[in-house]
């Protein structure tokens, strides 16, 4: 008779209650209070599908959600076009192997993604700063002075700009992890593809890169998940959860602290919130589930 | 209570006297900006909040004679998209010109520093501000107040207290007769005179008179013989997100990405939305 595999138990237990305690629970909460609803003095009581029919019937908060997930898209399509690419091209420079001091760089990329959000934000915030910044002064020295403008102040640019800084602090780790893809390729099949007379450009787009298609997929759902769950630079960048001028800024994350927490004369509610919160989870649920349909099953991976 | 701060060695040196009506207000702005030396106000739209509590709010009552314009908008006689709440927006957009550069990303609290610093001449703003001005300026120039300027000289002129705080005693306290006591003293001449004259720019809403020490304070203080009182125009109502609602107009306003118009519009949407 075989003895119950205890050790199985012990060993898978800590990671489980603490995933379960808290990701988990408070996720099958959060979608379970979102059928409920609250009066004033905060009692809830079961209400069925009526906060999402409120969220996609009200005027107002039809119209506040439209535009914190449309704000959030934009957000993404920014970061996809901006931070993945050039990701890419960084860590394909620094594994080519021909540059001198490449553990400097590597490490001065990286750095950013391990400061803090609201350093990050304030210290950005004030360098853009009409009044007192360095920005101008920076871009007066090579004569773009004409071009600075309060950008984090108009609803036309504030966007672009928080999504150039969350680029910037970012960015070291699509570029770490598809460095790491990068150097896990054997030298041999490189040094096959030279002596069969390939161009380096020509190696990389026909031999590296495809081999690094699921490091790419990784990169690509990674910064989907972040982005839709963005919150904290905005609200570091703004002092508060406002969404910015016009709510231009304004993205699921934030929208959903507002409802939650209330704002200004807006009172809070925790089912409301939770209602949003599920939304969000669906909506970041749809994208990866249809990234894992169409793109993950088709990739190859190759065992090295 | 909302108002106006100004660096009175500017004004000197620019022979420019406190205005009373509006035109002399933007007089007063314009030779600001032609002298070069200071901004005219120290005004910013980057945190909104100013945009309404401090300027339309503070401003807008000599538009919608105070608590006459306020209580119509509860009773629903009256609407944002009246002539008397567009036209006081009206008055904001006129301001446009004579903020600093860059002024939509301008934060309350570089508003708060140009003005300490002696680099932008007015500041639109409320009396709890007297006491950081004192310590930030450090009495290395002289400043003043003076309350918004009305529309025709000889009109009533309004001015917008900030309630801020308030005590009661909670119906199932189980102390309510020392509590009640506590009351009474924060009622009394003696909590008035410790509250005005210790918590500089805060004003004791009692009757009882007294003596400030602050001259700016004392100035504010002044105002209430002179003009009505009112209250921020959004405070009673109900409707959920009129706070924000009136933040963004204003802001939107000053910035010039929104009309008047489209103010009253928005603001009245979510008046008319609960």
């Amino acid at each position: 008779m075989n003895k119950f595999p205890w050790h199985l138990v012990v060993f898978l237990a800590p990671a489980f209650i603490i995933y379960g305690v808290f990701s988990a629970l408070p996720l099958a909460d959060t979608l379970r209070l979102s059928i409920f609803t609250e009066d004033s003095f905060g009692v809830r009581s079961f209400l069925g599908w009526g906060n999402y029919e409120f969220v996609f019937q009200d005027a107002l908060m039809s119209q506040a959600f439209w535009n914190a997930l449309w704000v959030n898209c934009k957000f993404f399509f920014i970061n996809m076009i901006i931070q993945n690419p050039i990701a890419l091209l960084l860590a394909a420079l620094l594994a080519t192997g021909r540059i001198r001091g490449v553990a400097f760089y590597r490490t001065a990329i990286f750095l950013p993604t391990l400061l803090s959000v609201v350093i990050v934000g304030f210290v950005w915030k004030l360098m853009l700063s009409p009044v007192w910044g360095v920005g101008e002064t920076l871009m007066a020295m090579v004569g773009l002075e004409d071009y600075f403008g309060p950008w984090l102040g108009m609803p036309e640019s504030s966007l672009i700009t928080v999504s150039l800084i969350s680029v910037w602090q970012y960015i070291g780790l699509p570029m770490i992890l598809i460095y790491a893809a990068l150097i896990g390729i054997p030298d041999e099949l490189l040094d096959a593809a030279y002596v069969d007379g390939s161009k380096p450009l020509r190696t990389f787009f026909a031999i590296q890169l495809p081999l690094i298609y699921p490091t790419l997929g990784l990169v690509t759902i990674l910064t989907f998940v972040g982005n839709f769950n963005a919150f904290d630079l905005m609200y570091s960048v703004y002092s508060g959860a406002g969404g910015g001028p016009e709510q231009s800024v304004d993205v699921l994350g934030t929208f959903f602290y507002r409802t939650f927490f209330g704002f200004a004369s807006q009172i809070g509610s925790t089912t409301m919130g939770a209602t949003v919160a599920s939304l969000m989870f669906l909506v970041i649920c749809v994208g990866v589930g249809l990234y894992f349909y169409f793109v993950q099953r088709r990739l190859l991976r190759h065992q090295f | 209570m909302h108002g106006f701060f100004y660096n009175k060695d500017a004004f000197k040196s620019l022979n420019l006297s406190v205005p009373k009506t509006e035109a002399e207000f933007i007089k007063v702005l314009a030779a600001l900006a032609a002298d070069g030396e200071y901004t005219p106000l120290a005004l910013g739209t980057n945190d909104q909040w100013e945009s309404y509590e401090v300027v339309y709010a503070g401003m807008g009552p000599n538009y919608w004679q105070g608590e006459a314009g306020r209580k119509g908008l509860i009773d629903g006689s009256k609407k944002f998209t009246d002539a008397e709440f567009v036209d006081a927006w009206s008055y904001l957009a006129k301001w446009k010109p004579y903020m600093g550069k860059g002024y939509q990303a301008q934060t309350y609290s570089d508003s708060q520093t140009l003005f300490s610093l002696g680099r932008s001449a007015i500041y639109p703003g409320g009396s709890w501000e007297i006491a950081g001005f004192n310590k930030a300026i450090e009495g290395e120039f002289e400043y003043g107040a003076f309350y918004p300027p009305v529309k025709k000289s000889g009109d009533t002129c309004y001015i917008s207290d900030h309630v801020d705080i308030g005590m009661g005693i909670n119906k199932n306290a189980k102390n309510p007769k020392d509590a009640a006591i506590f009351l009474e003293w924060i009622g009394s001449a003696e909590f008035a005179d410790l509250y005005t004259n210790k918590v500089t720019g805060f004003f004791s809403l009692s009757n009882h008179s007294v003596n400030i020490n602050d001259p700016v304070a004392a100035e504010v203080m002044a105002w209430r013989s002179d003009c009505e009182s009112t209250v921020r125009v959004h405070s009673e109502i109900k409707a959920d997100g009129i706070l924000s609602a009136l933040y963004s107009a204003s802001a939107e306003v000053l910035n010039g990405t929104t009309t008047p118009k489209e103010a009253g519009a928005e603001v009245q949407a979510v008046m008319g939305a609960n």
